[in-house]
């Protein structure tokens, strides 16, 4: 690892006034500190952030029932704080509970943060070896287009098949969350959390977000209470290891009929994938599980798998299935 | 008598019996308290306590406990020493255990030395290719660099069994990781930068990473010429290992039922928690002292002074010295580049040098265990007996001769001894391709061959019809059976081990209905299998000398100076070794010091592998303990009566009720007369008198301080009677027993995910005596781990040549999630003649059987078959979709 000074921050605007060119934030540093010590990343900086504890906590946010007023999740809160919520009161975390719960290891969500999760490095083995050059890392080409690309992209990419790696990026996409952000210049900004993922190629000049440089995120805002979700996922191992697979649902029942539905998938794209065919399908339709098969299996008919990849279309459609199930049947409940 | 009911009535029943005889006065008629508080001190209850399991095991070992019982050879008569045990089979934790759990021991990333260097190694960046050119002129310029060594401005250091490899390479690559350059410098950061600054330009070659494609006439050769500069016509390796045994063409005319499939293994990586490392460093005569995670002290030491002789440091020598180690599971038990790489550095610069791997390092320029492709056939007749087994494997070596392309000396045992097989054929070969060179893992060769066995087993199962347990029980090995190979089994627990595992599993009713069950609805399907082992036992002779050595050095208080060559990297080497002297020599194991392995100090001894180590090491120790006590009790003949004329004087001085013996204590010091136990020398028939105890101290001192006094220190070299077997035609008794053993597993599949879940296993394990029962539970609970990780998770991914998952983000091991099922341990109740304590070796099997067990559990659950490990959901989606 090369030699990096470190200061640590005592607030938030104390952290703007230290963060300068080459400098990085630090959070958990489960990812950041990984990909430091492959020599991926060479920050001559490191602000940590570890000790504002002022971002560590979720707050109910002012409103009423009829505003729908939700949630404001610390940005610094610990994956397993988020993986104790109390699911039972808010049915809307119970698909983000279940997404926590699963991701990584208790040692890991013991450190790791929410916006450290959601802004995470993707998913790729070939980015994360210094020795191998790729387009993305400033050479030529892509070595996953012709490798071993078994966990890579099957929908949503490019010239560069990475996967998203956050996973509680799905559900909280399909709360349509927003990412509270502070600006260089001190401003707050409040942006789509779907809409600042991006798939990473020469457009974009392979960065996989369009948070500004230098911002430092403070909250996760759910604006809303009245969704309920589902988080299904698919695990060779149950723990240290992403899901092979996950499917995120988030709908609203009026009147026996979907009168609202989001549905993001994990694992299969440099985003999370929003599955618009399926949403389409199925909006303001009667569920039902042949209804919620037929959508998923139009999602993945526009999977392009690489050489490896092909098993993943299908168990994303299995995931779509019963994420759908699951939310219908809490969907049920709730109404109860 | 009544403690026997408080107590294990099968061992410990007796013993107390045994001391009821001798019990002090002042506990007569105390208290249950009182008496089970005498028998904890004196280390007799607690063994066997801590030993029983749940009630209904108890009963089930019972049952084939009466039928064994006759024959079952005289305890206590080992080498010659008649003991009490105490401390072997107890339950004892570690003697290593509380330095580590304090993080007081030392590895080699805690050591240092003053003006230590940091080396670091510039790997190649082609697979195959010749080098054009090396400039280091940018490295030598960095502040800090105190050498940069090429193949052209060092000695060539040639390595590895077949001379095939060099420390640093000249002229091509072969492989990925193969080293061009290396520097020292003050820091690892400097001398990562020196590194990053050395350009090296290349002309690639065509390359070849299948072994099939290796094998074509027109495959691009790997190496040009031998070792002895012959030119070489193809990647073959010149390696001969197979056997022939039997009438094949008869066998399979005899043979009702023949299965036969090709069966894979990836390479997988050892996964040790501690990285590899080490440190060179000279004196100034030019003798070295090297510092390093090995298994093999002293062959490392012949192949260092080669290298030092390479070096023009003729006649000099390397002593080896091995620091604490976090796991080793075979990455020890070869020298690798850059351990000579640090000697070069270490030499050059005149400074000491250390190099650590971390664990991306370690993933990507260590050798993992190597890959094989096994074609089997086997045949039963009308009676489900079998009638041959035709195996041919073909290894992909990687680029240089390393252990794994011995893989093939260890397949012979299970291939020619697993079952009764009266026909066997087999042939091996082993290819070099431009994939990393492979090194040995914890099983050798077994689990590799073993997959194919078993599985094919219950292919012919399936087949026939027959019950795959039965099948296997009517196979089953025998004591007194010589096998094809010459192999002579002396104790076997193997149809022990089957019957229980079957009990276990409830397999007469699980098997059948979930069979039954498969062409049902349900998403989630259930099965249950199993599978068996045969390991060497009694070490395994693939050298010369299959030796171990050992020299006890007993002090004047009664302190154990062991000095044994063998090594513990985690395994419980230790604390069967300090139990078994305690118990052998009369000491409580507190008294046992065992040195740190350093060739310098300790006496040969050939590695520790093989499931060797607590073998050799206590049949080495029970030799030495002999002559000491024989020694000792010989001074006692002369002295002893002295000291417990001391003694009587001091006892009359104290306590004024003391009443001195009236028997003729000069006639009671006869030399069948005396023992020592916890410590105490004492006189047999007066053995709870006080005044007939001295403390072992003491006699020794006085055998010290006399005139023409003498200490005891005693070597002993142990060889076990094995043979060393003719490999080309694969005959020979390699181990002086052999072990056994059956592991089932339930496991459920979903079928619309391919996630196979494992809901419980049983281990029964036929390891002879049991030395201690919890460091044993580690060794088959790990090894269980790193089967279900070979089973269902683990591979090194390569594209080309170059690993892609070097690390344990995308490298899969299980973790305690995955391991979160209950695991039945069972140990059969065999004795063995040769084994120290009847006991045998046990380190390896825990990972043999796993993989095929779970198959079959997998085919019984949903008809699937998958002959290629890991089974990944996705090969389990594949294999459903094709039934």
């Amino acid at each position: 690892m090369n030699p990096f000074a470190y200061a640590r921050a005592t607030n938030l605007e104390d952290a703007c006034q230290k963060m300068k060119a080459g400098a990085l934030l630090k959070a958990g540093g489960i990812d950041l500190l990984g990909r430091m010590k492959r020599g991926t990343l060479h920050p001559e900086l490191l602000v940590d952030l570890g000790s504002l504890d002022k971002m560590e906590g979720i707050d109910d946010l002012e409103g009423d029932a009829a505003n729908q007023a939700g949630w404001d999740l610390g940005a610094l809160l610990k994956l397993a704080d988020l993986a104790a919520v109390d699911a039972t009161t808010h049915p809307a975390l119970a698909g983000l509970r279940e997404a926590a719960l699963n991701t990584a290891t208790p040692q890991i969500r013991n450190r790791a943060t929410l916006a450290g999760n959601l802004l995470q490095s993707p998913r790729c083995w070939y980015l994360h070896d210094p020795e191998v050059p790729c387009e993305s890392k400033g050479g030529q080409g892509c070595p996953a287009m012709t490798g071993r690309n078994e966990h890579h992209a099957i929908l949503g990419y490019d010239s560069c098949p990475v996967t998203n790696a956050s996973n509680l990026a799905p559900v909280l996409c399909a709360l349509d969350a927003r990412l509270v952000y502070r600006t260089v210049e001190g401003k707050q900004e409040e942006e789509r959390l779907h809409v600042l993922y991006t798939a990473p190629g020469k457009k974009t000049g392979f960065s996989t977000h369009r948070v500004p440089e230098g911002a430092i995120v403070t909250a996760i805002r759910i604006p809303r209470r009245d969704l309920v979700t589902a988080h299904v996922e698919i695990r060779h191992k149950k723990s240290y290891d992403w899901p092979l697979c996950s499917a995120a649902v988030a709908l609203r029942l009026q009147e026996g009929k979907i009168a609202e539905i989001h549905c993001f998938l994990g694992s299969v794209a440099p985003t999370p994938h929003r599955a618009r065919f399926a949403e389409g399908l199925l909006m303001g339709k009667k569920p039902g599980q042949e209804a919620f098969a037929k959508a998923a299996a139009r999602e993945l008919t526009q999977a392009k798998p690489l050489s490896e990849g092909a098993y993943k279309a299908k168990m994303s459609q299995l995931c779509l299935t019963r994420a759908l199930e699951e939310a219908w049947k809490r969907a049920k409940e709730n109404q109860r | 008598m009544m403690v026997g009911t408080w107590v294990d009535r099968r061992n410990l029943r007796l013993e107390c019996q045994s001391h009821l005889g001798h019990l002090p006065a002042h506990l007569r008629r105390r208290t249950r308290y009182h008496l089970i508080g005498w028998f904890k001190r004196e280390g007799v209850a607690v063994i066997r306590e801590e030993r029983s399991m749940s009630s209904d095991t108890l009963k089930l070992d019972e049952d084939i406990r009466g039928r064994k019982e006759e024959g079952k050879p005289d305890e206590g008569k080992e080498s010659g020493v008649q003991r009490e045990r105490r401390y072997v089979g107890a339950d004892r934790p570690r003697p290593e255990a509380p330095d580590k759990v304090t993080g007081k021991t030392l590895y080699i990333h805690d050591l240092t030395r003053p003006g230590m260097l940091w080396g670091k190694i510039k790997h190649s960046e082609h697979a195959h290719a010749r080098i054009k050119s090396i400039d280091t002129s940018r490295a030598e310029a960095l502040d800090g660099v105190r050498a940069v060594l090429t193949g052209y401005n060092t000695p060539e250091v040639r390595i590895g069994f077949l001379r095939d490899n060099f420390a640093l390479k000249r002229d091509k690559v072969r492989q990925y990781r193969d080293e061009v350059a290396a520097v020292a410098a003050i820091s690892p950061e400097i001398a990562q930068q020196a590194v990053d600054l050395i350009e090296v330009e290349y002309e690639p070659l065509p390359a070849v990473f299948d072994p099939v494609e290796a094998l074509e006439p027109s495959a691009p050769l790997i190496h040009e010429r031998d070792a002895l500069g012959r030119p070489r016509e193809d990647n073959v390796l010149a390696m001969e290992c197979g056997h022939e045994s039997g009438d094949l063409a008869a066998a399979r005319e005899r043979a009702r039922w023949i299965a036969e499939g090709n069966y894979r293994v990836p390479v997988i990586q050892q996964a040790c928690m501690g990285t590899a490392g080490c440190i060179a460093e000279f004196d100034a005569r030019g003798n070295l002292t090297f510092t390093g995670k090995t298994q093999i002290p002293f062959l490392a030491q012949k192949d260092f002074n080669q290298a030092l002789k390479a070096m023009g440091l003729i006649g000099n020598n390397a002593r080896v010295v091995v620091p604490a180690l976090g796991g080793a599971f075979g990455t020890g038990l070869d020298t690798h580049c850059y351990e000579y790489i640090t000697i070069l550095l270490a030499h050059r610069t005149g400074r000491p040098v250390k190099m650590l791997m971390s664990r991306e390092e370690e993933f990507a320029y260590l050798s993992p265990r190597q890959s094989a492709r096994v074609h089997i056939e086997q045949g039963i007749d009308e009676d489900g007996r079998l009638t041959h087994r035709k195996i041919h494997v073909l290894q992909d070596n990687g680029a240089y001769a390393s252990w794994g392309a011995t893989f093939p000396t260890v397949m012979l045992l299970p291939v020619t001894s697993l079952y009764k097989v009266p026909v066997v054929h087999y042939t091996s070969q082993c290819v070099y391709t431009n994939n990393t060179y492979c090194q040995a893992m914890r099983g050798y060769g077994n689990p590799e061959v073993t997959w194919a066995i078993e599985c094919n087993l219950d292919e012919l199962a399936e087949q026939s019809g027959l019950d795959a347990l039965e099948l296997r029980k009517r196979n089953c090995n025998e004591p007194g059976e010589v096998t094809p190979m010459g192999g002579k089994v002396t104790s076997c627990g193997l149809m022990e081990c089957l019957e229980v595992t079957g009990k276990q599993l409830a397999w007469e009713e699980k098997r059948p209905a979930s069979q039954a069950a498969r062409a049902s609805d349900s998403v989630r399907k259930r099965g249950v299998g199993l599978a068996s082992l045969i390991h060497v036992g009694g070490s395994g002779r693939i050298y010369r000398s299959d030796a171990s050595g050992i020299i006890l050095k007993v002090d004047d208080f009664g302190n154990v100076n062991v000095s044994y060559g063998g090594v513990e990297m985690g395994q419980g080497l230790h604390a069967a070794l300090s139990a078994a002297i305690a118990d052998g020599l009369g000491v409580t194991p507190d008294k046992v010091f065992i040195n740190a392995t350093d060739t310098a100090t300790c006496p040969w001894d050939v590695g520790t592998h093989a499931s060797r180590g607590a073998f050799m090491a206590c049949n080495a120790a029970l030799l030495s303990i002999a002559k000491i006590r024989e020694r000792l009790l010989a001074f006692c003949a002369e002295g002893f009566a002295e000291l417990l004329r001391k003694n009587i004087q001091t006892l009359s001085k104290k306590d004024a009720s003391f009443e001195p013996p009236t028997i003729d204590i000069d006639a009671a010091c006869r030399p069948d007369n005396f023992d020592i136990l916890d410590n105490q020398v004492f006189l047999r028939d007066q053995a709870h008198e006080p005044w007939a105890r001295v403390e072992l101290g003491k006699v020794l001192r006085a055998m010290h301080f006399r005139q023409g006094g003498d200490m005891l220190t005693e070597p002993a070299f142990y060889d076990p009677p094995s043979d060393l077997p003719d490999w080309r035609r694969g005959i020979g008794n390699m181990s002086a027993t052999y072990t056994y053993g059956t592991q089932g597993v339930e496991i459920e599949v979903d079928t619309e995910t391919g996630v196979v879940t494992i809901l419980r296993m049983v281990s029964a394990l036929d390891c002879g005596t049991v030395l201690n029962p919890k460091a044993l539970q580690g060794q088959v609970i790990g090894g269980i781990a790193q089967g279900v990780g070979y089973a269902l998770y683990e591979e090194v991914k390569m594209q080309e040549g170059r690993i892609t998952n070097p690390s344990f983000t995308d490298y899969k091991i299980p973790t305690a999630h995955e391991m979160n099922f209950p695991i039945h341990l069972h140990y059969a109740d065999t004795y063995d003649p040769e084994g120290p304590f009847g006991s045998k070796g046990a380190g390896e099997p825990g990972l043999v059987p796993t993989a095929p067990a779970i198959m079959n559990a997998i085919t019984n659950a949903c008809g699937i078959r998958i002959r290629s490990l890991p089974i990944t959901p996705e090969k389990v989606l594949a294999a459903l979709k094709q039934r």
